[in-house]
């Protein structure tokens, strides 16, 4: 098997044992895997081997909800996916972490939350993905920040933990595995292959057809001989089981009418400053293990709400981090003649000078069904209906962002180490721009219950036998940790699934 | 700067005195050797200048946003000699780490202070 491109299939039927459809770190961590496992996998994928305008303006479409910002730009949907052979990981920072346990748990505060499994159940899949990521292995905490020679301020725990995030070097998996894709003998990676649709059997419940399509044109038509595996993202799953109206016109394995609905990111802002004093001596912010350390991972620690601290203050999950690399925009602007002003005082109560660092915070928001993803009226040049996404987040995200700074603000006074700015210049925390992740998630959420979720626990769709999703789109909630290291959890876990399903 | 404890419920001298004994004096290295050639004095000046000003800034915003809170009383400062000065530095970061911790804060415009805090530079700026 070989690399190709979908016009070298021009007149062919494939009929792949298992066809994944997506090749970013989900759909080739799953091919890897099965392939390992003796198992022939096809995976299509939408661009080429290396990124193309083309291939980007397949993305286009409409943001008609909240803005999508991220460092400090306002990005079209074009901007926050890529096609290309290795997906998002051919252009990621690397960040990593775990969901906490709290973020699988049913929480009564937290309208949707609870996934068909425990913390417990991903566990082992984690420390594969490590693995396949290339980092420390639990060193999620302050004990794993602690074994990197980092020390941490005395913070009560009962109100904020440290989190710890890890940096991948990062895997890039199209760059990382594309002479071992190009040399297996099991995985058959078509490019420039974009899934224009899927069309199920008539009575809706396996896949029959997979229509893909070039760009120049020619269009195959794979008869799937097992599972098909939909492993495009957050946002082109739903365009595509949307778009799949041949059998019904809400989509493929839309019942619930759930395909997405509930969209969901990781809401950001930086706002807000922290005086912080003697950071030498605290070493918040992003730490090289010593010399010699394998892997060479950075981490970069924060904070987080504890489990007792999200059910007393009504909260989701989050994370405080502090940056003390310099100005960043206008958070960081240049401090008011009060601030400077105010800051030596700070320094005189602390007892040591202070430096100055900007607060970044994220949280989880909650999957409200006014978050959306939807089909255009407007198709791409492959005929394919353009996305709508209408953004929105709940009233919680602003509150538990301003709680984690109070939080934090609670913690640095009381443990005589800093202050905290709520209001730099004068404009309230609320007041700076709400930012994206790039962590699009929740648009066919898993659940054990058909009527709340378009994927089971095995991430198999209720309505079609065969065909799966894999990737940040299953997610029930997402607490505020970079999805990348759990959808490669997932991916594992998934292949496992696959294997022991064709061993029968 | 010249203002006296008579003339404030903690005067600013006994102020400076105490953000002194509190180690702002060694922490920004006015400990009297100066840096690039400048003037000590005139260096510790600017510090207590700075302070003062921060103080007034602070205060300012703690009367808008808490109007009912009433400035830090002498007692804090009972003895003008290092000793008690020191003493009472320590008293205060204790009382300011308990406000913290019981979540007693106020808003000093976008600062988040503790109430000692708060009422110290009330006491200083009145």
């Amino acid at each position: 098997m070989t690399i190709r491109s979908l016009d070298e299939l021009a007149g062919t039927t494939p009929t792949p044992t298992i066809l994944v459809i997506g090749s970013g770190p989900a759909g080739l961590t799953l091919a890897l895997d099965l392939a390992e496992a003796g198992l022939d996998v096809m995976v299509t994928e939408s661009g080429a081997a290396e990124m193309t305008e083309a291939a980007r303006q397949l993305d286009r479409g409409e943001v008609v909800g909240e803005p999508l910002r991220f460092n400090g730009n306002e990005l079209g949907t074009e901007d926050v996916r890529m096609r290309v052979l290795g997906g998002a990981s051919e252009h990621w920072t690397g960040m990593c972490r775990p969901l906490d346990p709290i973020d699988l748990r049913a929480r009564p505060w937290r309208p949707g939350s609870g996934w068909p499994f425990s913390a417990d159940e991903l566990e082992p899949w984690y420390r594969r993905a490590e693995d396949t990521l290339e980092l420390r292995s639990g060193a999620w905490d302050a004990a794993g920040w602690h074994a990197a020679g980092g020390s941490t301020p005395p913070f009560d725990s009962d109100v904020l933990l440290t989190a710890v995030h890890q940096f991948s070097p990062p895997v890039r998996f199209g760059t990382r595995h594309r002479d071992a894709l190009a040399e297996s003998a099991r995985i058959d990676v078509v490019l420039d292959a974009t899934a224009t649709e899927l069309v199920t059997a008539p009575d809706g419940r396996r896949v029959q057809e997979v229509v893909l399509r070039s760009r120049s044109g020619v269009e195959v038509v794979a008869r799937p001989d097992g599972p098909v595996v939909v492993a495009v993202g957050g946002l082109e799953t739903p365009r595509l089981l949307l778009a799949s109206r041949r059998r019904a016109a809400s989509g493929v394995a839309n019942s619930s009418g759930l395909v997405g609905v509930g969209f969901m990111e990781h809401p950001h802002r930086w706002a807000g400053r922290a005086h912080v004093a003697a950071p030498d001596d605290l070493p918040l912010h992003r730490l090289a293990p010593p010399p010699g350390e394998a892997p060479p991972t950075l981490l970069w620690a924060g904070w987080s709400p504890s489990d007792a601290t999200q059910e007393a203050e009504a909260i989701g999950n989050g994370s405080i981090l502090l940056w003390f690399d310099g100005p960043r925009e206008e958070a960081a602007a240049v401090p008011t003649a009060e601030a400077a002003a105010v800051a030596p005082l700070l320094g005189a109560v602390a007892g040591r000078p202070s430096t100055e660092a900007v607060i970044t915070m994220r949280v989880e928001q909650l999957p409200i069904d006014t978050s959306q993803v939807r089909l255009s009226s407007e198709a791409d040049e492959l005929g394919v209906p353009r996305l709508v996404l209408d953004w929105h987040v709940d009233d919680g995200v602003d509150r538990a962002m301003r709680r984690l700074v109070e939080l934090l603000a609670r913690e640095l006074g009381a443990a005589g180490i800093g202050r905290v700015e709520l209001e730099p210049q004068g404009t309230p925390l609320e007041g700076w721009p709400r930012e994206i992740g790039n962590h699009p998630m929740g648009t066919a959420r898993m659940s054990a219950d058909p009527s709340r979720g378009v994927v089971d626990a095995d991430l198999r769709c209720h309505d079609v036998e065969d065909l799966y999703v894999l990737g940040s789109a299953t997610f029930p909630t997402g607490g505020h940790a970079n999805p990348t290291l759990t959808v490669v959890a997932l991916a594992h876990r998934l292949a496992a699934h696959l294997v022991a399903r064709s061993r029968g | 700067v010249t203002g006296g404890a008579a003339d404030h419920p903690i005067g600013r001298r006994r102020f400076l005195a105490l953000a002194a004994a509190a180690g702002f004096g060694a922490a920004v290295g006015c400990s009297g050797t100066g840096e690039g050639g400048a003037d000590p004095g005139e260096e510790a000046a600017e510090r207590d200048d700075a302070l003062l000003a921060a103080c007034a800034v602070l205060a300012a915003a703690v009367s808008t946003s808490a109007p009912d809170l009433t400035p830090l009383d002498d007692s804090v400062l009972a003895r003008d000699d290092a000793d008690g000065v020191r003493a009472a530095a320590a008293a205060l970061r204790d009382a300011i780490a308990a406000d913290f911790v019981a979540g007693a804060t106020v808003d000093a415009g976008g600062w988040v202070l503790a109430t000692t805090e708060a009422r110290l530079v009330l006491a200083v700026a009145a």
